[in-house]
């Protein structure tokens, strides 16, 4: 779904931020994005969100190659993607109604889609009954989960997070970690910038590590792997039951 | 159904009625002063109709019946001439008498010529001066006045201050652009992060421009409004101020159906220039972003 090949990202005349940067997501694959702080990984999501452009190296997303395409050719892509910025990114002149609308609007769908879509989805966050409220009166959890429902309410195949943990308590942390997996296991394609080890440990993913422009990609145990290690010592058990 | 939402904060209560008032008074001031041009063009005009379709001819006191007898005969067989009618004694002392100091001298003192009034029709110089000699060769004392001389700089000076009227107001007009442009790019800059938001969330230009583009549309409809009835206003004022009625249908006479539309039709360009000017500064400005 997503390649990157040779990719090197230079701002100005400084040196890369990083340089020859290869690997592949495959349609709902979840990625942990981690490294140091500065070691690129804002960068790279500006990369897969079209934000920036490589100054070498070649990215494919989507079945389209993406250097040298101009903006306007690029928004069917742009609209297969949901950003949830460590920022937030609000608007805070709309209401929580319209700020998750966004996306939705500039797609033009129908305006009672809008109102059916957005609604269903504020309640699945939790947010149904602060519609009409606007993000600054909000908590920074509720803001963010504003953020998260912007960046999948068009019903993206990939969704991009950074950092989307930073500014929360441990408990929204794990309820907005929940939030990731049911999405994955509804087929979205995620990456998601962190460097909180206990929820990489908690939730277990193939992690892509940045470290001094040098990006390593390393696979995680995930919860089928734990499963199916246990199975043979729950069968061991089950035999010295049976002894 | 229209459900048109201004996702890019462009709204900012204190500067938009700043700007409104300012596409107000460049309304108003373009009004004014293209109504000023077209008047003086369209009285220029008509002092020009005036001049070169009427000529007088002045035969001093004591000019015999024959010579009278063959200038009336030149008169009626010339082709320029389409009429020609002598003017009363008595109009001529009515005419003089202001000019005459009662105390010394009365009209019926000194020598008054014959006057008579010519209606040209149109013709070329060559054909003002054929008449000119044919009556000269009659009585070198014979004037025949077209007028065309005195009235000549006033004519070249109502032609300059028509220039200069139109000057302003392309001047203005620039000016007017100018300020939208530099305005259009100052909103992007407070407004890249919002910008940025949309273009990553796939929005083309063309939907940003849009934003822009409402946003400026109604903050000069207002002003546009605003300038045009001030403008209507003071034109009124100005005309009927003094009470002159003559300076009232003088004014209106003066402004043909053409003129009239002209002048309806300037806020409606002003408002396309607006437009377009904001549309391009827009789309230029997203040019330069990634």
């Amino acid at each position: 779904m997503i390649s990157f090949e040779e990719v090197g990202l230079r701002y100005g005349t400084q040196p890369e931020v990083f340089s020859g940067v290869n690997f592949t997501l495959t349609q709902g694959s979840f990625y942990y994005l981690s490294g140091p702080s500065g070691a690129g990984k804002t960068s790279l999501i500006n990369l897969l969100s079209l934000n920036e452009r490589p100054t070498r190296g070649f990215i494919r997303m989507f079945n389209q190659v993406i250097e040298h395409r101009d903006r306007n050719s690029l928004v069917g892509v742009r609209r297969k993607i949901g950003i949830v910025f460590q920022d937030f990114r609000l608007l805070n002149h709309l209401n929580v109604f319209d700020n998750v609308a966004l996306p939705l609007r500039i797609k033009r769908t129908q305006e009672k889609h809008i109102q059916k879509n957005v609604k269903e989805l504020l309640d699945w966050v939790g947010l149904g009954d602060k519609m009409h409220y606007y993000p600054l009166t909000l908590s920074g959890g509720e803001q963010q989960r504003i953020s998260i429902a912007r960046a999948i309410v068009s019903q993206p195949h990939l969704l991009l997070a950074d950092e989307p943990t930073g500014n929360l308590d441990p408990e929204i942390s794990e309820k907005l970690m929940k939030l990731f997996e049911q999405l994955h296991r509804m087929g979205t394609t995620i990456v998601m910038a962190t460097h909180n080890e206990r929820i990489i440990q908690d939730h277990p993913h193939p992690i892509l590590n940045l470290d001094n422009g040098i990006l390593t990609e390393r696979i995680q145990p995930t919860l089928s792997d734990i499963k199916l290690r246990k199975s043979p010592l729950a069968d061991v058990s089950d035999a010295i039951k049976h002894l | 159904m229209f459900n048109f939402v201004q996702i890019i904060p462009l709204k900012d209560k204190k500067h938009d009625s700043a700007l409104s008032m300012m596409i107000a008074l460049m309304v108003c001031t373009i009004l004014i002063v293209a109504f000023s041009a077209l008047f003086l063009s369209n009285l220029s005009a008509q002092w020009h109709n005036s001049v070169t379709h009427i000529a007088t001819l002045e035969l001093p006191e004591g000019t015999s019946r024959s010579t009278i007898s063959r200038v009336k005969n030149t008169l009626g067989n010339n082709s320029l001439v389409e009429d020609f009618k002598e003017i009363n004694q008595d109009d001529i002392k009515s005419i003089l008498s202001p000019w005459i100091d009662r105390a010394l001298l009365d009209t019926n003192d000194i020598p008054l010529p014959t006057i008579y009034t010519l209606s040209l029709k149109s013709g070329s110089a060559i054909e003002r001066d054929k008449l000119k000699f044919e009556i000269k060769a009659i009585d070198q004392d014979i004037k025949l006045s077209t007028h065309t001389n005195w009235l000549q700089k006033a004519f070249e000076r109502a032609t300059r201050l028509k220039l200069l009227a139109w000057g302003v107001g392309l001047v203005l007009s620039l000016t007017l652009i100018t300020s939208i442009s530099l305005l259009t790019r100052t909103r992007i800059h407070l407004n890249t992060d919002a910008i940025r938001l949309l273009h990553t969330s796939g929005a083309t230009d063309n939907y940003i421009i849009k934003q822009f583009i409402i946003y400026i549309s109604s903050l000069s409809i207002k002003g546009i409004l605003a300038g045009s009835i001030a403008a209507c206003i003071l034109f009124l004022a100005l005309t009927y101020s003094g009470h002159d009625e003559d300076m009232q249908n003088f004014t209106f006479n003066t402004l043909t159906k053409g003129d009239i539309l002209f002048l309806i039709l300037t806020p409606v360009f002003i408002f396309t220039f607006i437009v377009g000017t904001t549309s391009y500064t827009v789309s230029n400005t997203l040019k330069r972003m990634i």
